[in-house]
């Protein structure tokens, strides 16, 4: 969870995937409620703006696969905007953003959540680490040729060994 | 429904990898029960088949449900999946003892040589006792359950989703060996007597207890992030924790305690009619039904596909269905907008056609040949009444149809076709001609059989695909007297390829086109299963093709098709872009085309040949000199082929994931130009990929992993045929196992470059 606060008549938490990491997904999920009977609120936008950290420059993000359009991005700002939607999220009573961010840094992370002419900011930041190196993610893919290799020798070798015990036809 | 309802119902996350593994499980249970249940129906009966089903789904329920998307916030959501995954999974599934149907269900090559031999090992038998050990089991169980529930461990499954992951394969894990001397699944055997059982049972429910009464009771939030989490439902995060508290007692201690009890009542009951040994009912109950000789999926048995596929009309429905695709092709090519990503000519056939002719290669067999559009101008060609010659003598081999292939392959490079709609078009019309023309003057299916470059690909491919047109049931083809699959009757013309069915071994020169189907008076040919790629081991004579191990030819066009793969995939990186412009300018050329070239007539012919020709001698020297270099040179190319077809995979599927969606946009704007406004315009939005990049890199090293391994294999199997002795047999593979390690580290090098986004990133650029 990165940020609970309450504002006007919104309760707001904004949760994350635990350790982002740069160009690496991301599920940024922004929970409204009601202040008083803490009932979730289904109708509200939600915007997310994200501000790169200092010395970085804000690229065209990738949004991941199945999401709605594509980030709203000002070439003359170092910002861009996504939507949250509950479409987006597993949980369906939470508004959820996919994204990619392609610098490692602290981001700045500004939740824009709009209702009825209410509307309210919560701001906080986001720690991003560097990405791990494109064969380190592959890992998993490169160790099973050697794994399997390893589990056919054995396999060779126990089949030899139990012909070995086999009784030859000559023997009385 | 109030909103909030409907929010909570719908929150239901759809895992690809487990759902998969779950259909997987069930499929292979399900294959294996139908066998075991025709023999033993009183052992595998419909309970056992349905407890499977009803475990899987629990289990998937666990993973899947909202309960999952609520666990985060709500600790009774999180305990009721937890006893989903501990309590109710566990012992369905071993209920409906899985053991021999999951074993019987897989291949039976894969189970008797590659199961078989760790299954008999009494260590491996030795460690299983041990682990089902009731002792153990419960052990495990209970430093399991209470480890996870030590708040740090708790917390951090919360907060990191791969520790919950973990944690959850923890429960399920040590709950399937909990279990396990409770429902003593088939066919294994009690370790303890039955009157321990309830005592095991009654053990558990008091650490239970314990756990369930802390969380009933206390005074305090345990589990930090459920403090901070936002509440929902007007509840508090201690009455959460109290209640999950009472869900882990009340029906956590019912699963304990109505076992217990049962067994109880059946240890203590006179007759123990329920406790049967194992020993009596392992007696099997033989059915008069009779089994099938061979238990082999044949494709034209199959309701509605099979029935499509042999009447002729069907084969003409599909090449119609590819021949107006091709007219659309070749009139947007030539009268469209020359953008490739926009016009029907550059998405259909490089974007689409290529990557659903290698999907349906790879799943099933060489079905493009069987709708081959090309097919119809062939006939038109034969209709047209010319004095037909047999096929020159000097061209009746693949060096003709080689050649083109590296033709095509350097052009594609050198001219950019796929940047070309109308170069495209022009190229599909030449084939339509040349498809005409040949058979207008040459017997038989020459275009297919020594010309076409695509047929080659095809043929070369199908090589590992796992459907082959092939004879049902030999004997029948013994008694056989007039040969009707090559000859062909009033009725139907037999096999144009030349292929007699009773000798056609592999799908080597096999169009799919079913023409011995449909002759076979005995219907005695199917689309039958085969092991992928199998068939190359053999090296009987074939019908046609004589011998691989002489066919000096098809070695080549293997070959060529393998490292065309990678040399293809490779031309489109960064890397290798840069390196020849980087040549060209210490060569001091104006342009890096002639380094292309050269850089493709080295990566099509000559490095293959080169390596090859190497092992070839390296094996031979393996050899003592006893198996020629030829000989070696024919047979272990082709075992490369697996190699090429991932790498081949991986590309197309790559555009394909790119540039999906494109060709709807190219079919609106086509239509539009033609003035058929009944297509909305083309939106112009931006075509995202199907698949993010890391998923499709690990796709694609998957596809490698497994061309590879089916590469190493069919080396190991082929160098068994010469070599007696495992290590000759390594030896002798070593040269060619060298290649395909060499090629499989160049294709995840590849894989990893920065690629040409011929999909996607030319429709934004152009946007």
């Amino acid at each position: 969870m990165r940020a609970h606060e309450v504002q006007g008549p919104f309760v707001v938490t904004i949760f994350t995937s635990s350790e982002p990491q740069q160009d690496n997904p991301v599920d940024v999920s922004v929970m409204v409620q009601e202040r008083d009977s803490k009932d979730a609120i289904l109708d509200a936008t939600v915007k997310l703006m994200f501000t790169p950290p200092a010395g970085s420059v804000a690229e065209p993000v990738e949004q991941i696969c199945g999401t709605s359009g594509m980030p709203g991005f000002d070439p003359n700002s170092e910002r861009f905007t996504v939507e949250a939607t509950r479409r987006q999220a597993s949980n369906k009573l939470l508004y959820a953003a996919p994204i990619k961010l392609d610098a490692a840094g602290t981001w700045q992370l500004q939740a824009f959540i709009q209702r009825e002419g209410d509307a309210v900011k919560i701001a906080c930041s986001l720690p991003v680490s560097p990405p791990p190196r494109k064969l380190i993610g592959l890992f998993p893919c490169l160790v099973l040729p050697p794994l399997m290799v390893a589990l056919f020798a054995v396999n060779q070798w126990l089949r030899r060994q139990s012909l070995k015990k086999l009784p030859s036809p000559l023997t009385p | 429904m109030s909103p909030t309802a409907q929010a909570i119902l719908s929150s239901w996350s759809f895992d690809p990898k487990m759902t998969l593994g779950i259909m997987a499980a069930l499929a292979f249970y399900m294959r294996g029960w139908l066998i075991l249940h025709r023999t033993l129906p009183a052992r595998f009966t419909g309970l056992r088949l349905s407890a499977f089903a009803g475990g899987l789904a629990a289990l998937w329920i666990a993973v899947a449900s909202p309960l999952d998307a609520f666990s985060s916030l709500l600790l009774s959501a999180h305990m009721v999946q937890h006893l989903l995954l501990m309590s109710v999974a566990p012992p369905l599934i071993l209920l409906s003892a899985p053991l021999l149907p999951l074993l019987r269900g897989l291949p039976r090559k894969i189970a008797r040589d590659g199961v078989g031999p760790f299954l008999i090992r009494p260590a491996l038998r030795r460690a299983g006792n041990a682990l089902t050990n009731p002792l153990c089991c419960w052990m495990v169980m209970a430093i399991t359950l209470t480890a996870w529930h030590v708040p740090p461990a708790f917390d951090l499954a919360l907060r990191s989703p791969g520790w919950h992951k973990v944690e959850h394969a923890c429960f399920f894990g040590a709950a399937i060996l909990f279990w396990w001397p409770v429902v003593r699944p088939f066919p294994s055997k009690p370790q303890w007597p039955l009157w321990s059982v309830p005592v095991y049972l009654l053990a558990a429910d008091l650490l239970n207890t314990v756990l369930s009464a802390i969380l009933t009771f206390s005074d305090h939030v345990l589990f930090q992030p459920y403090l901070e989490a936002p509440r929902l439902f007007a509840t508090t995060a201690l009455k959460d924790q109290n209640c999950a508290g009472v869900i882990m007692w009340v029906p956590g201690s019912l699963v304990f305690l109505i076992p217990a009890a049962l067994i109880a009542i059946q240890y203590l009951s006179a007759s123990q009619s329920l406790v049967r040994p194992e020993r009596t009912a392992l007696r099997p109950v033989y059915v008069q039904r009779p089994v099938a000789p061979k238990n082999r999926f044949d494709l034209l048995m199959v309701p509605v596909i099979g029935p499509f596929l042999r009447a002729q009309s069907g084969r003409r429905f599909m090449q119609a269905v590819l021949f107006i695709a091709a007219i659309a092709v070749i009139i947007d090519g030539l009268f469209g907008p020359q953008v490739s990503s926009m016009n029907l000519a550059g998405v259909l056939p490089w974007t689409y056609w290529r990557a659903f002719a290698i999907i349906a290669l790879l799943a099933a067999g060489n079905f493009f040949c069987m709708a081959c559009p090309f097919m119809l101008f062939r006939e038109l060609g034969r209709r047209l009444g010319l004095r037909q010659r047999p096929w020159p003598q000097a061209l009746r081999s693949k060096w003709f149809a080689i050649t083109l292939l590296v033709l095509f392959f350097w052009c594609y490079e050198v001219f950019g076709l796929w940047d070309k709609p109308i170069w495209t078009a022009w190229l599909i019309i030449n084939y339509f001609l040349a498809a005409l023309v040949i058979d207008a003057l040459f017997r038989g299916a020459s275009f297919c059989k020594y010309v076409c470059p695509i047929g080659q690909f095809q043929f070369v491919s199908s090589l590992i695909s796992p459907l082959e047109v092939k004879v049902r049931q030999a004997d029948v083809c013994i008694s056989c007297k007039t040969h009707d699959c090559l000859r062909g009757n009033e009725r139907q013309r037999g096999c144009e390829m030349d292929l007699h069915l009773p000798r056609k071994s592999g799908n080597l020169d096999c169009t799919f086109c079913l023409d011995c189907v449909r002759a076979c008076p005995h219907e005695n040919i199917g689309i039958m299963a085969v092991a992928p790629g199998m068939d190359l081991v053999r090296d009987g004579p074939r019908s046609s093709i004589g011998r691989l191990s002489r066919r000096l030819d098809i070695a080549a066009l293997a070959l060529v098709f393998v490292f065309a793969g990678f040399v293809n995939a490779a031309f489109m990186t960064a890397p290798v872009v840069a390196f020849q412009d980087d040549l060209a300018a210490r060569l001091g050329l104006d342009s890096a085309l002639p380094v292309t070239r050269v850089l493709l007539l080295v990566g099509l012919v000559l490095l293959p040949g080169m390596l090859a020709l190497s092992a070839a001698y390296a094996s031979r020297v393996a050899s003592q000199g006893s198996i020629e270099a030829r000989e070696l040179f024919c047979r272990f190319s082709l075992s490369l082929v697996p190699l090429g077809v991932a790498m081949w995979a991986g590309h197309f599927l790559f555009h394909l994931s790119t540039g999906w969606g494109s060709a709807w946009e190219a079919v609106q704007r086509a239509a539009n130009d033609a003035g058929w406004h009944l297509l909305n315009s083309p939106e112009g939005k931006p075509v995202l990929p199907l698949f993010g990049a890391d998923a499709m890199h690990a796709l694609q090293t998957l596809l490698l992993d497994a061309g590879l391994l089916l590469a190493l294999y069919l080396m190991w199997r082929v160098s068994l045929v010469y070599a007696a002795r495992g290590k000759a047999a390594l030896r002798l593979s070593a040269p060619w196992a060298a290649i395909s390690l060499g090629l499989y580290a160049a294709g995840v090098w590849i894989l990893l470059q920065p690629m040409q986004m011929r999909g996607l990133a030319a429709t934004v650029s152009q946007l």
